[in-house]
């Protein structure tokens, strides 16, 4: 009745391919762990949140102590007077903000853009 | 074969295709979908017909006259969505002219239909991304190619077998 063509085969199977490689390119970008973005007066830093680490970010004021554990990031210390930064508590998804105005500190998690380890690495680096 | 047929005949094919490929998109809209991206494609049946009854100028013709006409019912003339509905189309319509052309016999209606229906997606998701949304656009195109695939192979075999079969088209087929 209907004769298919083996042309027909190759182009439904390389479509299908073509399909399923940008699924896995597209959807594996998502489990990628986000980006701590700490944003001072003077610099902006990048951290992975996949490592513990603290960081302290001077300010015009003092330090402040940002504690990025388990995945989630939060003010530990801050040198102003009414610690609203500090009562934010655990930024741990996407678009999650807290900051401290006197001290002219803003950390927020941003997603991860880059699909390869190489560039989350130079990010690191870049904030060493 | 050489067809013997007049620049009148040939016009009054184009009129008659886009009819059809108005009325099909028509019947296109009455069925819900999911999202409003998503078609069947059922207009694309006669655009596919006329690869093999119209040389490659009309086909374009055909085309223009059917994203006019199908902007003009949805009323998305003068939005943004002309501009997809035309580039996908164009892009579709020149990957089917250009798998046909290129192999002939060697290919039935399903992978001409698989072909464009993956180009007019692919680059309604580029232009989505560069034009009108963020990078972050691109998380549609899976869906959207997977449906785009299913549903051209399926327009494809309908595509071959009204070809094979029509009585109205003996006659007109060229090559």
């Amino acid at each position: 009745m209907i004769r298919l063509k083996l042309l027909d085969f190759v182009i439904i199977f390389s479509v299908l391919l073509i399909t399923i490689i940008l699924t896995l390119i597209i959807y594996s970008g998502y489990n990628l762990p986000g980006l701590l973005k700490i944003t001072s007066e003077s610099d902006v830093y990048f951290f992975t949140l996949d490592t513990d680490r603290t960081v302290q970010i001077s300010g015009p004021i003092g330090n402040s102590v940002i504690r990025i554990e388990a995945g989630s990031a939060f003010f530990t210390d801050s040198p102003c007077h009414d610690k609203l930064c500090v009562k934010t508590g655990h930024l741990n998804k996407t678009g999650d903000w807290a900051g401290c105005l006197p001290n002219k500190v803003f950390i927020s998690i941003v997603k991860n853009g880059n699909s390869s380890e190489e560039a989350i690495n130079e990010t690191d680096s870049v904030s060493y | 074969m050489k067809p013997i047929q007049s620049v009148t005949e040939k016009n009054n094919l184009i009129a008659i295709l886009a009819g059809c490929s108005l009325f099909l998109s028509l019947i296109e809209f009455t069925i819900p979908k999911p999202l409003p991206f998503m078609r069947i494609g059922l207009a694309n049946i006669p655009v596919m017909i006329s690869l093999v009854i119209l040389s490659p100028r009309q086909t374009f013709f055909l085309m223009f006259i059917k994203v006019l006409g199908q902007s003009l019912v949805s009323g998305t003339l003068f939005s943004y969505i002309f501009l997809f509905s035309i580039a996908g189309s164009f892009s579709s319509c020149s990957a089917m002219l250009f798998v046909k052309h290129m192999f002939r016999s060697k290919v039935s209606m399903v992978g001409i239909s698989a072909a464009g229906a993956f180009i007019s997606n692919s680059v309604q998701v580029l232009m989505a991304c560069i034009f009108i949304f963020e990078k972050s656009a691109v998380v549609i195109a899976p869906p959207f190619l997977a449906t785009g695939l299913v549903t051209s192979v399926l327009l494809g075999l309908f595509t071959e077998y009204f070809i094979n079969h029509s009585e109205w088209l003996k006659g007109k087929v060229r090559t």
